[in-house]
């Protein structure tokens, strides 16, 4: 939590408001669902994206998905990197911009975890009666997904678990399962697999025990306010990236293959959820 | 007590320094190391109970929106949870219904589970909670068997409780403070023991050096003469200084209480014989008057020749001796003082030649006197008789008995040697003023007779005796010079005199 509070710091002074050519900077929302915890190399792919918009490049951290959504919608920020969830939930006030592609695809799935010990779960009705941690309310893949399973399941989700909480986010997830705090977590599979690259020791406690269906995966979006011009070059560089030999750099550092251009056909899955969930 | 009463001040004073050294020692080490250890222990409840009751505080927020994760990170940032053992500390969080909420070792105490659920140590504990706590804080020991507990209720802002907090550390870390505590003083005080012990000990032995030398001066008291005991010195004027000065008082006074003793034993010896000797007296004294006056009749009214006045001169000399002998033993000194005079010498050897032949002893006489000699005649006579006779007994049948009566410039020398077996030491030293008189011995109350009349003469008896060779010379200071001390008695290496036999000695010839 340090790390990110001065993460938010530095990019917030190192790249605050640094103007050039008269243009006030691009500021883009962004949550711990990246691993980026390298300010240098947040500060790096700020200046990549200053370079090719010709306009200075600020990032916001910000603990959750809400948080981001809530500055977005106040057009305190221009740009947010949000789960599927809360861009259904506002896509009235929001604009898709660019859906990040892993492994070449635009989807990502949720993770049902366990601690590693646990050897006798194996699907997440095995976990009635325990004690569960979402990630928050505004998760798809951490708190959705699990709620409609149950639902389908027959089951309330309000009654299944012995306790629920929230963690948060994804790392701290891991974290409650790992520490034996929750019996089990849900939590993005993206993230998941991305500490097994780079960060394989936060996850040796843990153990997957089921992966739900492919859903969208966390899009870029825009206020709606933003000028066009501003969203077809933010578009065009974020899809280039894959071309580009330093763009792949950032590409890698975040496990991601490319940005595709935004299809809100591709949220439809979690839009269709939400009624469920809201209805039941 | 009494094992202890009759150990040796050498070993108790020591002793007895060392033990007060260690009590005391133990004392104020375990003194300290309880305080020490009562401190930390006072240390360990403050720091437990600022720790917890800050994060009750902390956490009341969490626990009253009930967020679980925010909670549990709250405990985790106190530093507990990160070690697994069962020794290690740990900190709960129970909700209202005295359920874990949160806790720093989660497997331990799942969530929402009642307290002793996996770890039936906190059974007492969560039945304590349940029936007698009454929301304040305070600690607990062994509740928790071999921990020490703390209560902190979790209070809202609002006034209610919200929950518990449980702050459980083990009891190993007080005896483990315990033992650095003991440590802490113990080390130190073993050190300076080290130190302290030897040097007490020796101290000690100081101490009772003096006590130890008085008792080995009282220990003689009563075994050996006081003359041969030394008189102890010191100048220190502490209970031990008076001590010495008494002691040597002490034995100053047994010094001249053995000297009067020994005077006063002569005396009762005289007495004693006195006693018996004036029962003997009475009846030698009557026929002896009664011989000299028939005597003194003879020679005045019978004219006898002058052979047989020369007899009846000499009978009634002798008569006259043995009557001064009487009065001699009775320390009634009535008989006649007069000049020594040649005639009494010879007197002598007529008295002792008979008893010569009959021993068959060869008597060698040889006598220096002028006319009359300003000396009492009576105890000469008796001294040499006394030596003569003595000498005859001692002396073996063929051998010689020197007799030799000089006059010197400040003395008469009276020397009666005889040959045979020299007398022993130790009798040497009784012969003339030994505590007891031994009656026994042949010829003692003879020489104790010329010791005592030697020294009212204050004259002294110089023996010597050696084997084949015992002398005693008996010098008495004439009336002009001085002598010197009467008590002075001693046996200078063998002196020899020869020559002779049955007639005076003109020299000596010395072997």
């Amino acid at each position: 939590m340090k790390r990110r509070t001065f993460l938010t710091l530095l990019l917030t002074v190192a790249a605050a408001r640094v103007e050039a050519n008269g243009r006030p900077a691009l500021r883009i929302g962004l949550t711990p669902v990246t691993l980026i915890e390298s300010g240098r190399l947040l500060a790096d792919w700020g200046r990549y994206l200053s370079e090719r918009l010709h306009r200075p490049v600020e990032f916001v951290l910000r603990q959750t998905y809400h948080e981001v959504t809530q500055l977005l919608l106040a057009e305190s920020l221009d740009i947010g990197w949000i789960c599927g969830l809360p861009y259904v939930h506002n896509k009235r006030h929001l604009r898709l911009l660019a859906t990040p592609l892993y492994e070449h695809k635009p989807l990502y799935r949720s993770y049902l975890l366990v601690p590693a010990s646990d050897h006798k779960t194996t699907e997440l009705a095995d976990l009635r009666g325990g004690v569960f941690a979402y990630v928050s309310p505004d998760s798809n893949s951490g708190w959705l997904i699990p709620q409609v399973d149950l639902l389908r399941m027959g089951m309330d989700p309000k009654q299944f678990f012995r306790k629920t909480f929230f963690a948060g986010d994804h790392h701290d997830v891991v974290d409650a399962v790992a520490s034996g705090l929750a019996d089990g977590g849900a939590m993005d599979g993206y993230i998941w697999e991305t500490l097994r690259r780079f960060r394989p020791e936060t996850i040796r406690n843990t153990r997957v025990v089921a992966k739900s269906a492919e859903y969208g995966f966390p899009p870029f979006v825009a206020r709606t306010s933003l000028p066009e011009d501003d969203f077809v070059a933010m578009q065009h560089v974020l899809r280039e990236m894959a071309d580009a030999p330093q763009g792949k750099v950032f590409l890698d550092a975040l496990n991601l293959t490319g940005f595709a251009a935004g299809s809100t056909r591709l949220y439809q899955g979690i839009e269709d959820n939400l009624r469920l969930v809201t209805s039941g | 007590m009494t094992v202890l009463s009759n150990i040796s001040y050498r070993y108790k004073v020591p002793f007895s320094l060392a033990a007060a050294i260690l009590i005391t020692a133990a004392a104020v080490s375990g003194w300290l190391t309880v305080q020490d250890f009562q401190d930390s222990r006072e240390a360990v409840r403050e720091q437990a109970d600022k720790l917890a009751t800050t994060l009750a505080y902390s956490i009341r927020h969490t626990l009253a929106h009930d967020d679980v994760w925010q909670t549990y990170q709250f405990i985790r940032s106190s530093g507990m949870g990160r070690s697994d053992d069962a020794d290690a500390e740990e900190l709960l969080v129970l909700d209202a219904a005295n359920r874990v909420y949160c806790s720093s070792h989660p497997r331990r105490f799942p969530v929402q589970s009642a307290l002793a659920t996996d770890d039936t140590r906190y059974g007492p504990l969560q039945q304590y909670l349940a029936q007698s706590w009454q929301g304040d804080t305070h600690f607990m020991e062994d509740v928790v068997p071999g921990r020490l507990v703390l209560l902190v209720p979790v209070i809202s802002e609002a006034g209610g409780r919200l929950g518990t907090l449980i702050l459980s550390r083990p009891m190993q870390t007080l005896a483990q403070r315990f033992r650095h505590s003991a440590m802490h003083v113990m080390l130190p005080t073993a050190l300076l023991m080290a130190v302290m012990l030897p040097a007490g000990w020796l101290w000690g032995r100081r101490l009772a050096t003096p006590i130890r030398y008085l008792a080995g001066i009282v220990e003689r008291v009563g075994r050996d003469p006081a003359v041969e005991i030394d008189i102890p010195k010191g100048t220190r004027r502490d209970e031990v200084g008076m001590l010495t000065m008494r002691c040597g008082d002490m034995i100053q006074q047994l010094r001249v209480k053995e000297a009067l003793e020994k005077q006063l034993l002569a005396s009762e010896r005289l007495s004693a014989i006195g006693l018996v000797s004036s029962g003997i007296a009475h009846e030698i004294n009557n026929p002896l008057g009664g011989m000299l006056n028939v005597i003194d009749t003879h020679l005045r009214f019978y004219s006898p020749d002058s052979a047989t006045q020369k007899t009846f001169a000499s009978l009634q000399r002798g008569l006259h001796q043995i009557k001064a002998a009487m009065a001699a033993l009775l320390m009634e000194v009535r008989a006649e003082s007069r000049d020594l005079s040649p005639a009494d010498l010879e007197d002598i050897r007529l008295l002792v030649s008979h008893q010569a032949e009959d021993k068959g002893v060869s008597l060698h006489w040889h006598a220096e006197l002028p006319t009359h000699l300003p000396l009492p005649a009576v105890p000469i006579r008796q001294i040499m008789l006394n030596l003569l006779l003595n000498a005859i007994k001692a002396a073996p049948s063929g051998s010689v008995i020197n007799s030799r009566v000089e006059l010197l410039p400040e003395h008469l020398a009276i020397t009666v040697a005889n040959g045979g077996e020299p007398i022993p030491k130790d009798c040497l030293d009784r012969l003339f003023g030994g505590k007891r008189l031994d009656l026994e011995q042949p010829g003692r109350l003879g020489l104790w007779v010329v010791g005592q009349l030697t020294r009212r003469l204050k004259g002294e008896v110089v023996v010597a005796s050696v084997p084949g060779n015992t002398a005693f010379t008996v010098n008495i200071p004439l009336p002009a010079a001085k002598a010197g001390d009467a008590d002075a008695l001693h046996t200078p290496r063998g002196r020899n005199t020869v020559s002779g036999h049955g007639h005076p000695v003109d020299s000596d010839e010395k072997t």
